[in-house]
């Protein structure tokens, strides 16, 4: 009762405490101060759009930071940020509204790859109440070296089914990315490597040690400090 | 076609009345602004002091069931954006957060390395280690959504023949970044998962960090 | 902690009766009467003014300078004024007129300032064509579409569009809000509206 009105008081007040809110304006400020005022109009605009929309809009501002730093045009940034925008939004009508950030953020990027919205869904169901950022991320990966995305979504679909973890996940990117490099084509090495996975399962606690790029905590179990 | 005209500007107009969010923390900040201006104020002159306390007096004030709906919404809007808020500082927080150098031990030629600490880090951040090897570089830094993308705030540490190292905390969800080798040169992390197709023409790598424990 | 009473005591005083099963109920005051309370010393009631009045400022802010760094700088100028200047404010003008007429000030002095700081807020005109290509259906489009249309107005133009089409103020509200005579607010008017069409037509057709 008297945390209520607490909260009452600081809601009604506005006496909401400033140094977060600091924060999201020396953020916007980094904007302003790295991109032509034009851009950073048709960049907001975009932003608050999405923020309308209940989605993430750190997202966006970095997108833009990231064409700035990399001298890219501005129509280039601005076609970058609502096109980010956009699968934002659908990968958020796919996940579902209690898709994390990382998860829309990693759902935008398979978006990207080719990865069709019905089969984020898919995902989404086969991973139940596991977060989907990083199968996501390991699609993407897939993708981008070479599997084609048909089958590289069939496999991720398949291994989330087998009710695999983030570790197995983790390295299952990591083994294929070896066997690519040692000569593999993309799509057996991948196909292999998720059999594996899946038969393997549950994966033993060294299974990601080989640097496990994405490293969420427990994939990196070897390395972790105890 | 005047109607047409018409439908025009009133849709524009439209679009510009309803499109823009309410913002409670902007709010927040306007009345903090206030109270800094007004203790400023307060501390530079006491006859604004003798002003405020002449006109307090006390008075009856009348209740409606409706303003207090309306206002019940608006004053739940700020609590339902009070963890939000924190989890956006908490990612800022650690963005900053000095760069910790950590050995490069057991990083092979042309791999990078990387492990999280148990409790390097707070509000669920992990520390973070990327290792690049890159003998011929003069300078290696980290660029990535992390730090705004700007690569003079965390610069790799040399540590031995060619070995490039920093330890940075992240804060749990997924990152996407970039080496810039001699400020120029935008590479990958050569064993991480790559992000997808960049946008401007340089492609970049991705981590996800567990935000459990 | 032991501030925990004194709040308790302020929302009290504010008419703020806290409530088990909703949180709070919250008083019904005209803005008038809220001036009053700042007045009396209760600086607390002018939160509730900010509340009732933020949204409508920063969009107009916002919408007039194009940049959400300088419209909340100017929205914060404009409260911060307002509340060193409430004696000053009278019962027989609306609060939420009073404060616009600030808020419309400091956004010109702003706008000056910057024009002397950055020249470069005008958009290239042929910027519209690459952008119309992009989904004219999408929403974002759409909005984006507007906010560089409305970038491209001359200033006093945009200023009399956004008073009279977002505000909905009256020529002759406007006229005493801004000091220009209602004639030359009319031909602003006119001037931003035509542009705008002229702008966002094509666009607005495909939609």
């Amino acid at each position: 009762m008297t945390r209520t009105l607490w909260f009452a008081a600081a809601a009604l007040c506005a006496f909401a405490s400033a140094a977060p809110a600091q924060s999201l304006a020396s953020r916007d400020g980094r904007l302003s101060g790295r991109l032509d005022s034009a851009t950073v109009v048709r960049v907001e605009a975009i932003a608050d759009t999405t923020r309308a929309a209940g989605l993430p809009t750190e997202p966006l501002i970095d997108k833009a930071l990231e064409g700035a730093s990399k001298h890219a045009s501005p129509e280039r940034i601005v076609d970058a940020v609502r096109g980010l925008a956009r699968r934002l939004a659908v990968a958020r009508t796919a996940l579902g509204a209690d898709a994390s950030d990382a998860d829309l953020l990693a759902g935008a990027g398979a978006l990207y790859e080719g990865v069709s919205s019905d089969d984020l869904t898919r995902l989404r169901r086969a991973r139940r109440a596991q977060p989907v950022a990083l199968p996501l991320v390991v699609l993407a990966d897939l993708i981008e070296r070479g599997v084609p995305a048909g089958t590289a979504t069939r496999i991720v679909l398949d291994v989330a089914r087998s009710g695999a973890g983030d570790d197995t996940f983790a390295s299952m990117r990591r083994d294929v990315e070896l066997d690519i490099r040692a000569g593999a084509p993309p799509a057996i090495a991948a196909s292999t490597r998720a059999r594996g996975a899946i038969y393997s399962r549950p994966s033993l606690p060294g299974a990601a040690a080989a640097g496990g790029p994405t490293s969420t905590g427990e994939a990196l179990g070897p390395t972790k400090h105890p | 076609m005047f109607d047409e005209r018409d439908d025009l500007i009133d849709d524009i107009a439209r679009e510009l009345r309803d499109a823009f969010p309410d913002d409670a923390a902007a709010r927040a900040r306007v009345m903090a602004a206030v109270r800094r201006d007004r203790a400023r104020a307060t501390a530079r002159t006491r006859a604004w002091t003798r002003w405020w306390g002449a006109l307090r007096a006390p008075r009856t004030i009348r209740v409606s069931p409706l303003a207090a709906l309306a206002a019940a919404a608006a004053a739940g809007v700020v609590v339902a954006i009070a963890p939000l808020r924190r989890d956006g500082h908490a990612a800022r927080g650690e963005a900053r957060g000095a760069p910790v150098l950590a050995g490069a031990e057991g990083a092979a030629p042309g791999r990078t390395q990387r492990f999280v600490a148990a409790n390097g880090a707070e509000d669920g951040a992990r520390l973070v280690q990327f290792v690049l090897v890159a003998p011929g570089a003069r300078r290696v830094a980290l660029a990535g959504d992390f730090n705004g993308w700007n690569a003079s705030t965390m610069p790799l540490a040399h540590t031995r023949s060619g070995v490039w190292s920093t330890t940075v905390p992240l804060a749990p969800g997924r990152h996407v970044y970039a080496f810039v080798v001699d400020d120029s040169t935008w590479m990958p992390d050569p064993t991480a998962a790559r992000a997808p197709r960049d946008d401007f023409g340089n492609p970049n790598s991705v981590i996800v960090v567990g935000g459990d424990t | 902690m032991s501030s925990r009473p004194d709040n308790a005591v302020r929302l009290e005083r504010l008419g703020v009766t806290p409530r088990p099963d909703r949180g709070f109920i919250v008083v019904d005051m005209t803005d008038a009467a809220l001036v009053q309370r700042v007045l009396a010393g209760e600086a607390d009631a002018f939160g509730i003014l900010v509340e009732r009045h933020h949204r409508r400022c920063s969009r107009y802010a916002r919408q007039m300078l194009g940049n959400r760094e300088d419209a909340e700088e100017v929205v914060q100028d404009t409260f911060i004024r307002a509340f060193r200047s409430l004696a000053r404010y009278e019962d027989r003008e609306r609060f939420g007129a009073w404060i616009l007429r600030i808020l419309v000030n400091r956004c010109r002095t702003a706008m000056a300032r910057r024009r002397r700081r950055d020249r470069t807020f005008v958009y290239r005109d042929g910027a519209i064509e690459v952008a119309s290509r992009e989904h004219p259906a999408d929403g974002v489009a759409w909005r984006e579409e507007i906010a560089r249309a409305l970038a491209l107005l001359d200033p006093n133009h945009r200023e009399a569009f956004l008073l009279k089409h977002v505000e909905e103020l009256s020529y002759e509200e406007m006229s005493a809000l801004t000091g220009v005579g209602v004639s030359a607010l009319k031909m602003r008017v006119k001037r931003a509206c035509d542009r705008l069409r002229e702008l966002l037509e094509e666009v607005h057709d495909v939609r």
